[in-house]
């Protein structure tokens, strides 16, 4: 049923119409724009907005507006005018210095602009829920010996829910998730979907607004609640209300609504929501063992309001656990509040992907040390050119004016600089934005952030504050500093006080260039690492290799059918895709060495494997295909293992006996197997993690992923033949492939955008570190423009003149270079040796990195100084 | 002639309120004259242009009635007061002396 309602216009213009419009006409005019608007939005519907905006903005007339003399002027109106008017004097009178100033902050601001925007954006999330401040997430706190620490976990066991449910006085109600990703088919459509399985309560728990559907029956038995994207793609023109879909492997089920899940940020990413009872169903073992279920089920609470989680953690570690014995003192519980779960502490296994707090950090830094350096800049600049106005204040001073008012003069040309950048600011950061949504990682993360201003209110009363707290910072020491000149002895004679400031700039300068010697190493180490990801060799070769999923088909017989085809070269099955999946983690043990486990990685594959791969035997055999003690006993492990195990080399490790330790659901599992074959060492990790030990068993029930080698490029056409064939098998599920290659340069991808991240902030560190000294150098310079002329006069020579005026430079450079060297060697080679297999931290990237600083610096030295010593001394003798 | 400066626009805008006679308000008079003049004017510049009349005295107006589109806000009906009336009737004649003053030949120009 739909009521006649007049459709209101939108809102901040309304607002802005009634601030600024005289009184007497406000009603007349208000009734006439709202006319218009209801006029137009039946002649043109989805432009009335725009129009009523644009009209608004038409209203600034000067017959309309309160003028500026009905409002009562201050009494310190004209004091404002006259600062403002000399602010803008002084500013356009030195016109490079104002463009260094203004340039070299407006960068720096629109980095940080754009810093504080993703920020706030991801800080957003979750907070659709108003009340998102009183649910909690339970986690499991695994402690890790080897590494001594606690690892959370997003996950806890079913049963807590429940139990704190009924036993814990302030909670409210309890939600359960777990994760399952799966096909979903209508009609002759099939698509893949990232699946959540929900309590009952989801929708209401969570906040989530269904565009259609009951949302208290919507996840109700045997229906499902779709994403409006998945949606879209379903159903293009019919209602998904009350239709049938079926869910493949899983069964028939009726759409029952859909949910805006892109309109609301959440740490929750699915595109379909099934009734919690179809899992709990199928997976009942799982329900009431901790050790085999733990990993599954995601537990919130909603606690009555301003309520304490601490008596729901305290209960649930206090409760019976039931987690296998022997292991029972490693878990624990933890608790995290509903916002703080993206930006928060380092949770594995999460529902989706979260930015960590760590990152935060990280930027806020690379914000500050940036916005720092260009208001070093404004300061440096200041502080030099308050110098040459020390007239100026001794003549202010001498007429009566006070400390005060000559403070708030320059604070006043600060904020007059800092609002020019942040327009520049703006203006950059609209180039920014788009660039910077473009990236893979933020794809990956959800990350894109916009500029619409509606949304955005807060975030740009933000940028205002921001550009206020950056003029108040950079303009207050130069204010003091310029206010403290006594009259008298400014205006006896020049430069009294030019000394001690003179060591104050060059510090700054000094932490300039420190800073970007550090930045610029990283990157040039970075870089490297980027290299080495590119090309990196990885050991087995995975061009032209298609890999299909194959659980629960009949790989031999594929496998079969498909090596009658003349394009495909070979195929072979293995149970993860080296690099690409997590490989499991098992423990080794040499037992004639001793009981020490080695970690290892495990991955099962075919005979046809290592051919198909090419990866290199060294030693050894390879797999008998069907040969049934090789499928029980039989390992290859690659050099890595020998070595780790104890074995002098390849060949006296043939034949050995080793353990070999499984972490299963269902408790350990040790299995005795002998080692057949021992392959080159090749890459089965991404770069960024060591590829250390690997063991390969025969194991054809672990089988899941097929690996086809085809020839040429045509991998559309190979494709076909691929489904034709797989057709025969199975009907039901999509064919679905990926390139082996692809999916590796992919991931390189993603480290290769933080390379042009950090790249890019290390060359505005730098470009702006440059600007200071330039400006500073000029300054230098110009104070010195007679003495220059003199001695060009008296018979010096250039060479002489160019090093005396930029001796002192020289110093501060070599001064930060010596500071930076160890400091970025110190950085680097930790964090480095963090995350890289190979870290390189060599004298030659660091002398690079210097020398590019140095070089720069020395063009900006050099480049002023030569100008001022090649100037005709006539005409700087006849200056002033 | 001089002390009235009345511009072009405004005395357009005055016509129209004239034409209108007791439905003179705001988004009427836009209406109208957006029709005869062929092209899309704002609020803003019909409501400083009668603002501006008003004051000079060639405007005169009262709160009319409400309406629901209107959010109920009541309209402002405007009317032309005598000396409008004079005023445009004094142009209206300026013009037509001058348009009579204009020599014929114009036409030749085809020829050229």
């Amino acid at each position: 049923m739909k009521t006649e309602q007049v459709q209101m216009p939108p809102k901040w213009p309304l607002k802005f119409l009634r601030l600024i419009l005289k009184k007497e006409y406000l009603e007349e005019i208000e009734g006439d724009m709202l006319e218009v608007f209801q006029d137009d939005l039946e002649s043109a519907p989805s432009k009335a907005r725009i129009r009523y905006t644009l009209q608004v903005l038409k209203l600034i007339r000067p017959k309309l507006v309160k003028g500026l003399s009905t409002i009562q002027k201050p009494h310190y109106y004209d004091m404002f005018k006259t600062y403002f008017t000399t602010a803008l004097r002084n500013l356009i009178k030195r016109k490079t210095h104002t463009a260094i100033n203004i340039s070299g902050l407006a960068i720096a601001m629109a980095i940080s602009m754009l810093i504080i925007l993703f920020l706030i954006d991801q800080d957003r999330m979750d907070e659709h829920n108003p009340r998102a401040g009183s649910i909690y997430r339970l986690t499991t706190e695994f402690f890790d010996e080897s590494r001594n620490r606690n690892i959370s976990h997003g996950t806890t066991p079913y049963e807590l829910a429940e139990v704190i449910k009924f036993n814990v006085e302030d909670v409210e109600d309890a939600s359960q998730i777990v994760k399952g990703n799966g096909n979903i088919k209508f009609k002759d459509k099939v698509f893949g979907y990232r699946g959540l399985y929900v309590s009952p309560n989801f929708l209401g728990f969570f906040e989530y607004d269904l565009l259609s559907g009951n949302r208290g029956m919507a996840l109700q038995s045997g229906n499902v609640v779709l994403s409006v994207e998945l949606a879209e793609k379903l159903f293009s023109q019919v209602d998904p209300v009350g239709q049938l879909v079926e869910l493949i492997d899983i069964g028939s089920f009726v759409v029952s609504g859909v949910v805006d899940s892109e309109a609301v940020k959440s740490h929750l990413r699915f595109d379909l929501l099934l009734p919690g009872e179809v899992f709990a169903a199928g997976n009942k073992h799982l329900l009431s063992d901790w050790g085999a279920g733990w990993k599954r089920f995601y537990n919130y609470f909603k606690l009555k309001e301003k309520a304490s989680p601490d008596p729901l953690l305290v209960y649930a570690n206090d409760l019976d656990s039931k987690f296998p014995a022997e292991e029972k003192a490693l878990y624990s519980f933890g608790i995290q509040r509903l916002d703080k779960i993206n930006l928060g502490r380092v949770v594995r296994n999460e529902v989706g992907l979260t930015t960590p707090g760590m990152v935060l950090y990280f930027f806020i830094v690379l914000a500050l040390v940036l916005m720092l350096s260009a208001s070093f800049n404004y300061m440096n600049l200041s502080i030099a050119r308050g110098l040459r106005r020390a007239k100026e204040v001794g003549i202010r001073k001498i007429t009566g004016a006070g400390k005060m008012q000559i403070i708030m003069q320059f604070l006043v040309e600060a904020q007059l600089v800092m609002f020019c950048a942040l327009i520049f600011a703006f203006l950059l950061l609209q180039v920014l934005v788009p660039t910077f949504n473009n990236l893979k990682i933020l794809r990956d993360i959800d990350g894109a952030i916009t500029l619409d201003f509606n949304s955005n209110v807060i975030v740009y009363l933000v940028f205002i504050a921001f550009a206020v707290v950056v003029g108040l910072v950079s303009g207050i020491y130069p204010a003091l500093y310029l206010a403290s000149f006594k009259s008298l002895s400014v205006l006896k004679g020049p430069n009294h006080k030019g000394k001690s400031s003179f060591i104050f700039r060059k510090i700054l300068v000094f932490i300039q260039y420190t800073f970007s010697i550090i930045f610029i190493i990283t990157t040039i180490i970075l870089y490297q690492q980027a290299q080495i990801i590119v090309k990196t060799n990885y050991g087995f070769n995975h061009a032209n290799v298609m890999n299909v999923n194959i659980k629960d088909l009949p790989y031999p017989e594929m496998r079969n059918e498909l090596m009658k085809r003349s394009e495909i070269k070979g195929v072979s099955a293995v149970s993860d895709l080296p690099v690409l999946s997590s490989l499991e983690e098992v423990d080794l043990v040499n037992k004639e060495m001793g009981p020490e486990t080695i970690k290892s990685f495990l991955v099962s594959m075919d005979p046809f494997a290592i051919d198909n791969l090419e990866l290199q035997l060294v030693s050894g055999r390879n797999f008998r295909p069907g040969l049934k003690s090789d499928k029980e006993q039989a390992v290859i492990v690659n050099e890595k293992a020998i070595t780790m195990l104890g074995y002098a080399d390849a060949g006296s490790a043939l034949h050995q006996t080793i353990e070999l330790i499984r972490e299963l659901p269902t408790g350990q599992e040790t299995i005795k197997k002998k080692i057949v074959g021992v392959v080159r060492d090749f890459r089965h990790q991404f770069v960024m993690i060591e590829s250390g030990p690997l063991v390969m068993d025969y194991d054809p029930d672990r089988l899941s992923i097929m690996n086809i080698r085809f020839e040429g490029s045509d991998t559309e056409m190979v494709a076909a033949v691929v489904e034709n064939i797989w057709r025969e098998f199975d009907s039901s599920h999509p064919f679905q492939y990926d390139l082996y290659s692809y999916d590796i340069s992919d991931i390189d991808d993603e480290f290769i955008d933080i390379v042009h991240i950090v790249g890019l902030i290390s060359a505005i560190a730098i470009i702006i570190a440059c600007l200071g000294q330039f400006s500073m150098v000029l300054h230098h310079v110009q104070l010195k423009v007679k003495e220059i002329g003199i001695r060009k006069v008296l018979g010096s020579n250039l060479s002489g003149l160019m090093l005396l005026l930029s001796k002192e430079f020289l110093v501060i450079i070599l001064l930060a270079i010596l500071v930076a060297i160890p400091v970025a060697w110190r950085i680097n080679a930790f964090w480095t040796g963090k995350i890289f297999e190979s870290p390189e931290v060599s004298v030659i990237n660091i002398s690079v990195g210097v020398a590019i600083v140095f070089l720069l610096a020395m063009l900006t030295i050099f480049s002023t100084v030569r100008r001022a010593v090649h100037a005709n001394p006539v005409e700087s003798l006849k200056y002033e | 002639m001089k002390k009235t400066k009345l511009g072009e626009f405004e005395e357009l805008v005055l016509l129209t309120v004239a034409v209108l006679q007791e439905n003179a308000y705001g988004v009427e008079i836009k209406r109208e004259l957006e029709e005869r003049l062929n092209e899309r004017l704002s609020v803003g510049s019909i409501q400083s242009a009668l603002k501006r009349m008003e004051e000079k005295g060639f405007l005169t107006s009262v709160f009319g009635e409400s309406t629901r589109k209107r959010g109920g806000k009541r309209k402002r009906i405007y009317n032309a007061t005598p000396y409008a009336h004079r005023v445009l009737q004094e142009m209206k004649d300026v013009r037509s002396r001058l348009w009579e003053a204009i020599p014929q030949p114009i036409t030749t120009f085809q020829t050229l």
